[in-house]
């Protein structure tokens, strides 16, 4: 039966990156009317298997097939002339033209009558694809800049959409996404399986994957361990072919206590920056704060003003362990403050840099001698010191950062602040984006900080991890915030979810 | 009527820089530079600038620097010049040749950046050498033309020459698709790549485009001077440099105007500060100075007009919530 419906086989698929195999011998059938979620850790292979079907990258070895002919699509055009689209899992969108020319980007030609593009036909056909993708609001004559990230993922989806794709790869999209996004989202996946049309969804939520996909594969650097259909997919065997041991359900901290010191470290009095207005925090020694909300209720640029990214246009932020008033992120640095920022790639790692300058560059006071010189063999020392505590997987301390994989590259960003050995942790949605294995283990770390009477702030969209780590969640709405609510074991999603819609 | 009042808004706004530096000139020297004789010469004065702006705004867009440009011309007129005179085919022989040799340096330049994979800069250092010396082997003592085949530097031609390139460059740039994909790949070659342009195929083209208002250049500089010599090693460079001081003010004033406009506004305005500075008998040196101070001043404003305009909303909110307070 299912033989009869494969739309996209791939054979043998091989891709290698230098020494590092990414996929070896892949197969994989996409059959029609499925959504086959893709699963896996950071580094399984599992955006490059997706990339190289959408003709974002090419192959070493193996066949794809399309309806049983050979496909192998020279660019991501190609692959949508070929019925296969994809939404990219980084910024993909053009900010210096217009939202029209992003969604047919590569395709103008196709409109050019005697060497001049009909701009009125495609911002007609871009405004339709965007009504029926849901989003009219987002009008095809504007300039890109001029759109949120949200608003700009959408445009992404809308490029998607162009050809009719007969096989639409979402490769974990919906963690840039709010709820506009996601429902656009869902409601076009929910529409290519009524159309007998086909999926491939990447994601790190597996309850998402489990409420979207009939169909999941997990794979594991880069070979495929099993592939799960129907009631098969539950939340225990995805976690357990993922990492390969058994998991537990629950990766909080397993205590309700909620107990942390009278003891204030940070305290932010009377602030005001973006759509923040007057707004008063304290965060004690050994506490976690949750600071939640939806993505745009302020809670990212309070993040900012403590840590002293945006100046307080009214009040201050003092580090009370110091008494010093935080005005820059030097001054919070110099106070022993550190801010993981939920942008990793742009403001969290010098992505071309090794491993050793991005763990050291927030401590080279500390590795200073007299003279002001820095000793190589104490960078090194450091660098080595935490690759260990963090288990950060990679070839040696001077491997570029690049190179590593998301859940990787965020344990270098909390690398390089524990080497520093902070007071304050401003934590900017710290396991965006990072799989299952990585996202435990920076819980225990965040425990663990918490239990050396750390005070940690933590930026969340996710509730579950708000609810399961916090001693404290203080949630936002519009700028200000709407409910303060205690560590407490009857504390659930319901509880909080009206405080923030 | 609120799209007339739009359009006439972008106008005068556009129009104020010009202005501004005229009169400010005509205060200065008390009146001596504020005529229409002189507001005329300058306009003449900077239609070659005003070509070349356009030759560059592609490289510019793409984030790219063409060092050889200034060669392409030279190399261009010289030798277009010197074909024309062997052929005795006048001033169509001029547009002929000039246009020919500026496309074909100009493709040649972009040719080899995609084939021989060296950093742009670097490349064009060393074609602008070529290209520089590659006319005094065959024609030691450079090009002069007769004044009968100038006809195009003098006006309505040269205005007519200037509105025809204008023209081209705003079609050229907003209502094709090599305009649009060149912007793609300037904001993003990656993305730009990914979606499916031909990264090399737009580089080559933008060249060849270049090369027809590096062309169009040379035929305007030759009418212009009657006389060109060859010129010592990368003194050539220096004829481009206007045009990219021309292209910063278009850029500041993109807001209100086109592209095309703007590259000629700024090239009037530089021109005119030129003039204004002769006029009032200003040393060279203090005149290079100030020149560069007021791009500098106008760069940052622009750069930093944003802002400028949060920071001062940003002092009244502050003011208004202590007051509340």
């Amino acid at each position: 039966m299912k033989e009869a419906q494969v739309f996209l086989s791939a054979k043998d698929i091989c891709k290698a990156f230098g020494p590092t195999r990414a996929l070896v011998d892949v197969n994989i059938e996409i059959a029609r009317g499925e959504v086959h979620g893709l699963i896996g850790e950071n580094g399984s292979g599992k955006s490059t298997f997706s990339s190289i079907a959408a003709g974002a990258q090419t192959k070493d070895s193996g066949d794809f097939y399309i309806d049983g002919e050979l496909y192998s699509p020279k660019n991501m055009t190609d692959a949508q002339n070929h019925g296969v689209s994809m939404i990219v899992q980084e910024m993909g969108t053009i900010p210096t033209i217009s939202v029209a020319s992003n969604i047919f980007a590569g395709r103008l030609e196709e409109f050019t009558k005697f060497g001049i593009v009909n701009f009125k036909e495609i911002n007609r056909r871009a405004n339709e694809i965007l009504q029926q993708i849901g989003a009219a609001d987002i009008k095809a004559e504007t300039m890109t800049y001029r759109l949120n990230f949200e608003d700009r993922k959408i445009v992404e989806i809308a490029r998607a959409m162009v050809c009719d794709p007969q096989l639409l790869i979402v490769d974990e999209t919906t963690t840039a996404l709010a709820h506009k996004g996601r429902t656009i989202l869902y409601r076009l996946i929910e529409k290519m399986k009524e159309e007998n049309k086909c999926v491939i969804f990447i994601s790190h939520d597996l309850d998402e994957l489990m409420s979207v996909c009939n169909v999941v594969t997990v794979l594991r650097d880069g070979h495929i361990i099993d592939t799960l259909f129907g009631e098969d997919i539950t939340l225990q065997s995805m976690r357990r072919l993922m990492v390969g041991r058994d998991m537990a359900d629950n990766y909080f901290r397993s205590d309700y206590e909620g107990s942390y010191s009278d003891e204030v470290v940070l305290e932010a009095d009377n602030v005001t920056y973006g759509i923040v207005e007057k707004l008063n925090l304290q965060l004690h020694r050994g506490e976690i704060l949750g600071l939640g909300g939806l993505s745009a209720c302020g809670m990212h640029e309070l993040g900012y003003i403590l840590f002293g990214i945006a100046k307080t246009l009214t009040g201050k932020v003092v580090n009370r362990i110091t008494g010093k008033e935080i005005t820059s992120p030097i001054v919070a640095t110099a106070n022993k403050m550190a801010y993981i920022s939920k942008e990793r790639d742009k403001e969290g790692i010098i992505l071309n840099a090794t491993i050793r300058d991005n763990i050291t560059v927030p401590s080279f006071d500390l590795l200073s001698g007299p003279m002001g010189f820095i000793s190589t063999k104490n960078e090194e020392k450091l660098a080595e010191e935490q690759i260990k505590v963090m288990s950060i997987k990679c070839r040696n301390s001077r491997q570029r950062v690049s190179e590593l994989s998301g859940g990787n590259k965020q344990k270098v960003v909390f690398a390089k602040w524990l080497a520093r050995d902070c007071d304050v942790f401003i934590l900017d949605c710290p396991t965006r984006g990072i799989d299952i294995g990585v996202k435990a283990a920076m819980y225990q770390l965040i425990y663990e900080l918490k239990k050396q009477g750390k005070g940690v702030i933590m930026i969340s969209e996710e509730l579950p991890e708000l609810i399961g780590m916090s001693d404290r969640i203080v949630l936002m709405k519009d700028g200000k915030i709407t409910k303060e609510i205690a560590r407490d074991k009857s504390v659930t999603e319901q509880t909080v979810i009206d405080y923030i819609i | 009527m609120q799209k007339l009042k739009k359009i006439l808004y972008n106008i005068i706004m556009t129009m104020l820089l010009p202005v501004g530096v005229v009169l400010i000139f005509g205060i200065a020297s008390r009146g001596r530079t504020l005529n229409w004789r002189m507001i005329y010469v300058t306009m003449q004065q900077c239609i070659v600038t005003a070509i070349l702006s356009m030759a560059v705004v592609g490289h510019l867009t793409l984030g790219f620097w063409d060092f050889s440009a200034g060669g392409v011309v030279i190399a261009s007129a010289i030798i277009g010049g010197n074909l024309m005179k062997m052929t005795n085919t006048g001033v169509i022989g001029i547009v002929v040749f000039c246009l020919l040799l500026g496309v074909g340096l100009s493709s040649l330049t972009g040719f080899l950046n995609n084939k021989l994979k060296v950093p742009l800069l670097v490349l064009t250092i060393g074609l602008i050498f070529i290209y520089e010396t590659m006319p005094r082997l065959f024609f030691v003592g450079g090009i002069t033309i007769r004044d009968k085949f100038t006809i195009l530097a003098s006006a309505p031609w040269n205005f007519i020459v200037l509105g025809i390139m204008a023209v081209l460059l705003h079609v050229i740039h907003n209502h094709t698709a090599y305009g649009h994909n060149i912007k793609a790949m300037g904001g993003s070659s990656t993305i730009a790549k990914a979606a499916g342009l031909n990264r090399e195929k737009i580089i080559q083209k933008n060249f060849t485009i270049a090369g027809i208002f590096l062309g169009v250049g040379a035929v305007m500089y030759l009418s212009e001077n009657g006389q060109i010599l060859n010129v010592a090693p990368l003194d050539s460079s220096s004829l481009v440099f206007s045009g990219l001081m021309s292209y910063f003010i278009s850029h500041f004033l993109s807001r209100y105007c086109p592209l095309a406009i703007g590259l000629i506004v700024g090239s009037f305005t530089m021109a005119f500060l030129s003039n204004g500075f002769v006029a009032l008998g200003l040393p060279a040196t203090l005149q290079t100075v100030t020149t560069g101070l007021f791009l500098l001043g106008l760069l940052t404003y622009s750069a930093n007009s944003a802002r400028f305009a949060k920071w001062r909303a940003d002092r009244a909110r502050a003011k208004r919530l202590n007051t509340q307070a």
